[in-house]
């Protein structure tokens, strides 16, 4: 476990933003951690890097508890936290150059060297010498992130990383956080963003009102439920065939009830109707999400709910 | 992380823009008295001031007696209140933290950077006010007249050159320390908010207090413990022999403020979440 | 976590900080005072000696007189606080510098010649001679001259110990004059001095109105048992510095020309006391701590004192001829005379008022009696 939490609890005066979360969060996986605005996301983040003080319970960061062992677990963490930001009145550069000098560890030789490939990386190598107050939205995201790469982490911690970024840097950086992650970087990442966590991570949490109301691989989320989505270009012989097991239909798409779409795909072939798309339907990220934290939704599904599976915390 | 913020403040426009009008002060004193040779009646304007048409050495005394009371604190003001308070504000105290750097060195830093951002505000008062006042008033009498160079103490008699730049020196670190004192508050007050403003009018708030109290005999209890009690105490450096009474005394309770104020900054900022 | 008690644990060491470095600073409290010593002994020792030192004083005065802009820098050092540097090598070896904050007026006295280097004015003034009666001045008021004069003044008033002190770092023993006269504005005279070499380190004097509250104390900040070397006692005139001589018995012509009439040999029961070198018009009354003077005033000065009464609280007093006004301080009683030519006076002493009025309604209202 890289990162583990147990009845983390934090209370502004009377108000609790985060209560007794448990979080775990294996080495090696792409984390996404869901949750609407004011969920108590950021300030779960800023407790594991030791911003703000837990009221109550335990964090373990890399295997060691945080904030004590802050001054040797945080040179292996990158962090983005509620947006980037630098010294307005120097160039990019220059802000990662203070910043890596700011702290211990890595010798000075290497530091125009380090600065360079994080630079690099979020493709900003060829930036000029103008002060980031000058920066747009998305390059000062960018630049963010560098600051987070600088260290070469084992763990990156990003808040809302793709914020201001046009779809094209989206692209880009879904690519190099997937690249980190393949070279063994564990990438954990908070948004209210369900197509970004969906689109990037292996594992995912959910947040809602200050709990953790879901920690889970997205695989066990993404359950079979129990309807194939069958598209064939002779819709009818196919109602008149599966009779009773065909849920909807909308032009030549049909709903089927059944779990196994090989079976189905069989029997449809031997009978002579056409198949042109075939597939088990599965949970989407966003069904589990507005079953969960389904107060703030003002939005309603055309299909009936699906029990939650059970195994969720 | 000292370099780094000594590097951080010596490229802020601010910093530059405080030194700048530091010195603009006495340089526009000396250019009105150069050009109307109206000094004010001895005994009343600022300290030294009478002197100075009659000799520009002195001005360097004059020129810090003038910025003492309202332009220095001002700046230090500013510049210590942004301290914490402006990284908060820019979001940099985060990824400060989380870099990571200590929560106390980046407050030892901060309060060192404010140090030297006094003693060089200080420095180039006196050295700039020197050259503007040895080329508005000259050397003062001439060596014939037995005046080679020195100036007249307040007691009368002639300070050797060297005697002027030893008490210079002192002069110059003991204003450094009363405005490091006020420096260390301004940091306290930065780790309370995260507004940059607040704080600095906190500081100013602290001056004007105190400097109503000194004059009360009601408040003479707890006169020798108010900051700017002692900050006219260098004056007694320009006595002969030289009065240290005051000086030490000052020292103590000045330094007594840089330690106290730093210790508080250093108590709320170390477990202080940070939400900023 | 343990946040809350680690905060706490923070700011308790602060407090505890700051309450040490309170603590040192005015640790002087706990040292240990001077032990009592027989009164009387104290009260010899500080008249038998001049003990050479250096040290800087604080003399304050409450005695709330009128404003007199001719006499500023008197009344100045009666209603205010005064900072005094001494530097003394013997009873005519001395120097003196009233510190203000942004220059001093220093007092070299050598030989029977006095200087005056005032920075201010940028000038040395050299004065010769010296009159029996003058205004107080700052070298009045350090706490071994203003003791041996105070002391002086009572010798045959009883006296008793009073608990120690701590002075300027140095334990000091403490003895009370009581003036016996029923007619004197002084309820006690508290002097404490270090008891190895007799130097006074502080004295306090209250009046009979509230003889709880000093209303004139001066008390060494930091003194040093070592005589002060030859070039701190010399004055030196910086070049460019004006320099000019005046004669003390300047005053005297001054006074002449008032051309005021001689003092009586008594008032108000009080004997005239014989001064050498006579000052015209001016006569002493009175012995030890209830006496009082006679001077002879200009129309400016008795005019000013007249009006400035009614500011500070005077009272008419009726007399013959004229007009005359009297102010009561804690401890000084003012009576001024005005609106008769060569008959404008001031009468000043540390009286009960009715002494004073009984006075002035016994002055000649005539040039010449």
């Amino acid at each position: 476990m890289i990162i583990r939490t147990s009845g983390l609890t934090k209370r502004f005066g009377r108000v609790t933003a985060v209560d007794d979360v448990s979080l775990h969060v294996p080495e090696g996986v792409r984390f996404g951690l869901l949750g609407p605005n004011g969920s108590g996301k950021t300030t779960t983040v800023r407790m594991l890097l030791g911003l703000v003080h837990a009221t109550a319970g335990e964090i373990e960061v890399l295997g060691e508890p945080m904030p004590r062992r802050a001054a040797s677990v945080l040179p292996q963490v990158g962090a983005l936290v509620e947006g980037p930001a630098a010294w307005g009145h120097l160039s990019g550069r220059a802000n990662l150059r203070l910043l890596d000098a700011a702290g211990r560890g890595g010798r000075r030789r290497d530091r125009r060297r380090r600065v360079e490939d994080a630079l690099e990386r979020v493709g900003l190598g060829g930036v000029d010498r103008r002060p980031v107050r000058a920066y747009s939205l998305g390059m000062r995201q960018r630049l963010g992130i560098a600051a987070a790469l600088l260290r070469g982490p084992r763990l990156l911690l990003l808040d809302e990383p793709t914020n201001g970024l046009d779809p094209r840097g989206i692209q880009e950086m879904r690519a190099l956080l997937t690249e980190l992650n393949l070279g063994g970087t564990t990438v954990v990442l908070s948004s209210h963003l369900l197509s970004e966590v969906e689109a990037l991570c292996t594992q995912v949490g959910v947040m809602d009102s200050g709990r953790l109301v879901l920690d889970s691989p997205m695989d066990a989320l993404r359950t079979p439920t129990g309807r194939i989505l069958l598209t064939t270009p002779d819709p009818a012989a196919a109602v008149g065939l599966l009779d009773g097991r065909v849920l909807a239909r909308a032009g030549d798409r049909l709903v089927v009830r059944g779990e196994d779409a090989a079976s189905l795909n069989a029997r449809l072939v031997a009978a002579g109707v056409r198949v042109s798309g075939l597939t088990a339907e599965r949970r989407t990220l966003e069904q589990v999400v507005l079953e969960l934290t389904g107060t703030g939704s003002d939005r309603v599904d055309p299909h009936t709910p699906v029990p939650v599976p059970g195994g969720t915390r | 992380m000292i370099g780094v913020e000594l590097r951080l403040m010596l490229r802020r426009r601010r910093v530059w823009l405080c030194w700048t009008l530091l010195c603009a002060l006495p340089t526009l004193v000396a250019i009105l008295l150069a050009a109307t040779r109206l000094t004010p009646p001895p005994g009343s304007g600022g300290a030294f001031l009478s002197a100075v048409v009659t000799n520009g050495q002195i001005f360097p005394a004059a020129a810090l007696a003038l910025v003492l009371p309202v332009f220095l604190p001002i700046t230090v003001a500013i510049v210590s209140g942004e301290a914490i308070a402006g990284e908060a504000t820019a979001g940099t105290l985060r990824y400060l933290l989380v870099r990571p750097v200590g929560r106390l060195r980046l407050l030892v830093a901060k309060l060192i950077s404010v140090a030297v951002y006094v003693l060089l505000a200080v420095l180039l008062v006196t050295v700039v006010s020197y050259v503007v006042g040895v080329l508005a008033f000259g050397f003062g009498p001439a060596a014939s007249l037995g005046g080679a160079g020195g100036i007249p103490s307040l007691s009368g008699a002639t300070l050797t050159p060297a005697d002027v730049a030893l008490r210079t020196a002192v002069t110059v670190g003991y204003l450094a320390l009363c405005m490091l004192a006020l420096g260390a508050i301004g940091l306290f007050f930065s780790t309370l908010t995260d507004a940059p403003l607040a704080a600095a009018l906190g500081v100013l708030a602290v001056v004007v207090a105190s400097a109503a109290l000194t004059p009360l005999d009601a408040a003479s209890a707890i006169r020798d413990y108010l900051p700017t009690t002692h900050w006219l105490a260098w004056i007694d450096l320009y006595r002969d022999p030289i009065l240290w009474t005051s000086v030490r005394q000052g020292f103590a309770v000045e330094a007594g403020f840089v330690v106290v104020a730093f210790g508080a900054a250093w108590a709320n900022f170390a477990t202080k979440d940070i939400a900023s | 976590m343990g946040g809350p008690s680690r905060f706490s644990r923070r700011w308790v060491l602060v407090a505890a900080g700051s309450a040490a470095l309170l603590g040192a600073g005015s640790a002087s409290g706990l040292l240990p005072v001077g032990a009592d010593v027989p009164a009387g002994d104290l009260r010899a020792r500080v008249l038998s000696g001049h003990p050479p030192f250096t040290g800087l004083s604080h003399s304050t005065g409450r005695l709330g007189l009128p404003e007199i802009p001719q006499l500023r820098s008197t009344t100045a050092l009666l209603t205010g606080t005064t900072t005094i540097r001494s530097y003394r090598a013997g009873p005519d070896r001395w120097r003196v510098d009233e510190l203000t904050p942004a220059g001093e007026r220093d007092t070299y006295h050598r030989d029977g010649v006095e200087y005056v280097w005032d920075f201010g004015a940028d000038q040395l003034t050299t004065v010769s001679g010296s009159t029996p009666v003058r205004l107080p001045r700052p070298a009045d008021l350090d706490p071994p001259e203003l003791a041996r004069r105070l002391v002086g003044m009572s010798r045959t008033d009883p006296v008793s110990v009073i608990p120690g002190r701590r002075v300027a770092g140095l334990a000091a023993s403490g003895f009370r004059v009581t003036p016996a006269d029923p007619d004197t504005t002084v309820a006690r005279i508290d002097v404490w001095l270090d008891p190895e070499s007799g130097l006074p380190l502080r004295v306090e004097v209250a009046g009979r109105a509230d003889p709880g509250l000093p209303v004139l104390f001066t008390e060494f900040q930091e003194v040093s048992l070592t005589a002060p070397d030859e070039r701190t006692l010399t004055p030196s005139v910086p070049p460019g510095a004006g320099s000019v001589t005046a004669d003390a018995a300047d005053l005297a012509g001054a006074l002449r020309q008032l051309d005021a009439p001689a003092p009586p040999a008594r008032l108000a029961g009080r004997a005239l006391v014989p001064l050498e070198g006579a000052l015209p018009g001016v006569g002493l009354y009175g012995s030890g701590v209830s006496g009082f003077a006679l001077v002879p005033a200009s129309r400016g000065i008795a005019d000013r004192v007249i009006e400035g009464a009614a500011i500070a609280g005077g009272v008419d007093v009726e007399v013959p001829a004229g007009r005359a006004v009297r102010v009561s301080s804690p401890l000084l009683t003012v009576v001024a005379r005005g609106g008769i030519r060569r008959g404008r006076v001031l009468l000043v002493g540390t009286v009960a008022p009715a002494v004073l009025e009984q006075a002035v309604r016994e002055l000649p209202t005539r040039g010449r009696p």
